[in-house]
């Protein structure tokens, strides 16, 4: 009869703390992520605007948009050379890889594209345009494994694959007149940024929306998104200094950043993407610099 | 139960003698007629001085039984739950300061204010401060409730409604008025983006900078025509080169032209036709910016007056500012500059390499919780993040 009493106590108890210890291990995996490179070298790199990465070479191309030029990086963050496109690069603001030995940069100067052979030299321009002829204000770039071109147009807050004529053949549209600022490809789609109603969309390559993952937390303004191999979802919060990682359903895991000046701290973050290696490249350009954060641990 | 009721009637006796006792003493050095005023406050008019008061020590100035504000809500208790949870509450009330517009004691006004209305509440608020041109009636007799709710509101400017209702609530919407709004329904009109509500030097209380078309009545210049940023380029197309910066401000156009997320196509106080009062449009978008000023212990004059540092178009530099983003505060802080610690070229911010300027020590914008809007002060790690040795 007592030992009966005494199992029936201990569920009691067990039931009663089990919310508490899952909490407390929930709590105990998130891990502390940590500035282990930073690069260029101080004054070298004046407010820099975005990042791409070359997973297959492991090298970081950034954007110089003050002196009108693309700087890359190894991976140890060590400077290998500048790209100027034969002075035609006047305020680039994003770049990506077309075909090998080919590169988009979007010209901000000039709202246009531009079209770089690097073993040419030769540097095409085109200015895109939606379907009603008004010109598109290109922010983000990127190409699918097909090397297709993809951009995010801050006027319409919409993405578009364009074909080879860089005409629109799809559109990917946010719902609840949402504003779609930032876009990353990945293997399981084209996944946006909804920087107005914060919230995350994953689209199929086609243009057909999957899913809306509504974040679940307050953030000031996001403006990057970035996503690992886990699929959980980073998104830099800019004013606030801070990135927020959420699960697949938009529940809010765990925060970290601050504010500030010194090594690992952020000021005016810009733009958030992970290497080939899962390390979290954030573009600190208050600060000059880029920083790779990685997990050193759990807390 | 007799020693029971005698030993009742006893303390109340004891009490009541003790209170007109206390109140007598009060009143043998503290001159009572400074107390006598229009309005007196209820327990000042009962003598019931120690209800707010002890005699004999406290902690608060005044020897008050609590901080001021926490006192008045122990009776002032029916709007205490709303303005918890108000969007928009006064300063003042947000802080507690209730003597900062009211009298606790008595006044010649009413609600105990401590000066008439209008002098009080423009005491603060002077940028509003005008007795020249067309005057709008209640600003013109100091009536600010007739608009405004003192405490807090859900509305920006702490309106008691939504601003044209409350135009409408005086202005009838009858065809007369119509007449003169090219015949749009009143109700779905936004009076506040042509009219300044308090004063004006333009007629009929329009906005003193206004576009040129609506000035001149040319309405179809802009109505009936293409939709979108189109519209405002086929007028102003230098204006875009101004937005092909780095970082910028161009943003989705919905049912018109991005531009009037910040400009008025009407008419508007301030220069370049930007919407509302300073700072108004911005804190559309930038809502987290005003909240985190708000929460700030020293925050710098005018702050809300974005244009100031910032390039609202496009800037090259993070956060949108100018160039010259320092020449903002050289000119007004001329002799700072002189003397205060080296900046540019010659001192090089050991955190990240820049060339040190105004904003590495102080934050302007956001405010902070030390003087001078330092970031920190010496004993708060400031100085030591670079100066180490020291």
């Amino acid at each position: 009869m007592k030992q009966s009493i005494d199992k029936g106590l201990r569920l009691i108890i067990f039931t009663l703390l089990a919310p508490f210890i899952f909490v407390a291990t929930a709590q105990a995996s998130q891990p502390v992520w940590s500035s282990q490179i930073v690069f260029p070298a101080p004054q070298q790199i004046i407010a820099p605007l975005t990042t791409t990465i070359d997973s297959e070479r492991q090298r970081y191309y950034v954007i110089d948009s003050q002196q009108s030029q693309i700087v890359s990086f190894d991976n140890q963050g060590q400077q290998l050379s500048t790209f100027n496109a034969n002075s035609m690069l006047k305020t680039p603001v994003a770049m990506c890889f077309a075909r090998p030995g080919k590169m988009w940069v979007v010209e901000r100067a000039t709202n246009e594209l531009l079209y770089i052979d690097l073993d040419t030299k030769q540097v095409r321009q085109f200015a895109v345009k939606d379907r009603q002829g008004k010109p598109l204000f290109i922010d983000h770039i990127a190409t699918d494994s097909q090397w297709q071109l993809y951009v995010s147009d801050r006027n319409s807050g919409k993405i578009f694959a364009l074909d080879d004529d860089l005409k629109i053949a799809t559109t990917f549209n946010a719902t609840d007149n949402g504003q779609l600022i930032d876009f990353k490809i990945t293997p399981t789609g084209l996944w946006a940024l909804d920087g107005t109603n914060q919230s995350v969309f994953q689209f199929s390559l086609n243009g057909t929306l999957k899913r809306k993952v509504i974040l679940n937390t307050q953030l000031d303004r996001p403006v990057s998104l970035a996503l690992n191999d886990r699929n959980q979802i980073f998104i830099l919060d800019r004013p606030q200094a801070k990135i927020a990682v959420f699960n697949s359903n938009g529940d809010h895991l765990y925060s970290f950043g601050k504010k500030g000046y010194r090594r690992g701290q952020l000021n005016y973050p810009n733009q958030i993407l992970f290497d080939w290696q899962q390390r979290l490249c954030v573009v600190n350009q208050g600060n000059d610099r880029i920083e790779i954060f990685t997990p050193l641990s759990t807390k | 139960m007799k020693i029971i009721q005698k030993s009742a009637l006893f303390l109340t006796i004891l009490l009541c003698s003790t209170s007109l006792w206390a109140t007598t003493v009060c009143f043998d050095c503290h001159d009572s007629t400074l107390f006598d005023q229009r309005h007196i406050h209820a327990p000042v008019a009962k003598q019931d001085c120690i209800l707010c008061h002890n005699p004999h020590l406290a902690k608060h100035e005044g020897l008050l039984h609590k901080k001021s504000s926490d006192l008045c809500i122990e009776c002032h208790t029916d709007w205490v739950e709303k303005q918890k949870t108000v969007n928009f509450p006064h300063r003042p009330v947000e802080k507690g300061n209730c003597i900062a517009c009211h009298d606790p004691h008595g006044s010649q006004t009413d609600a105990l204010l401590k000066q008439s209305m209008a002098e009080l509440c423009l005491s603060c608020h002077n940028n509003i401060k005008q007795t020249s041109g067309t005057l709008h009636q209640p600003f013109a007799q100091g009536q600010c409730t007739a608009c405004h709710t003192p405490h807090g509101s859900d509305r920006y400017a702490l309106l008691k409604d939504d601003a044209t209702s409350i135009c409408l609530s005086c202005h009838s919407d009858n065809n007369r008025l119509r007449k003169k709004h090219l015949n749009r329904k009143m109700a779905q009109m936004d009076c506040l983006e042509c009219h300044n509500p308090h004063h004006s030097k333009g007629a009929g209380l329009i906005r003193e900078n206004s576009h040129e078309p609506f000035t001149t009545g040319k309405c179809s210049t802009c109505h009936n025509q293409q939709k979108g940023v189109k519209l405002c380029l086929s007028c102003h197309p230098q204006v875009m080169e101004t937005f092909n910066q780095p970082i910028n401000h161009v943003t989705t156009d919905t049912e018109h032209s991005f531009c009037f997320n910040c400009h008025t196509p009407h008419a508007s106080q301030q220069k370049g036709l930007i919407l509302g009062y300073p700072g108004e449009a911005c804190r559309k978008c930038h809502a987290g910016k005003f909240e985190r000023r708000s929460k700030s212990l020293h925050v710098h004059p005018n702050a809300q007056r974005c244009v100031d540092c910032h390039q609202l178009h496009g800037s090259n530099k993070p956060a949108m500012l100018k160039q010259d983003s320092n020449q903002a505060c050289v000119n007004c802080h001329e002799k700072h500059s002189n003397f205060s610690h080296p900046t540019g070229d010659e001192a090089h911010d050991p955190r990240n390499g820049q060339p040190m300027d105004c904003i590495s020590c102080h934050d302007p914008c956001n405010g902070t919780m030390f003087k001078y809007n330092l970031r920190g002060t010496s004993d708060k790690g400031l100085c030591i993040q670079c100066h180490a040795g020291y």
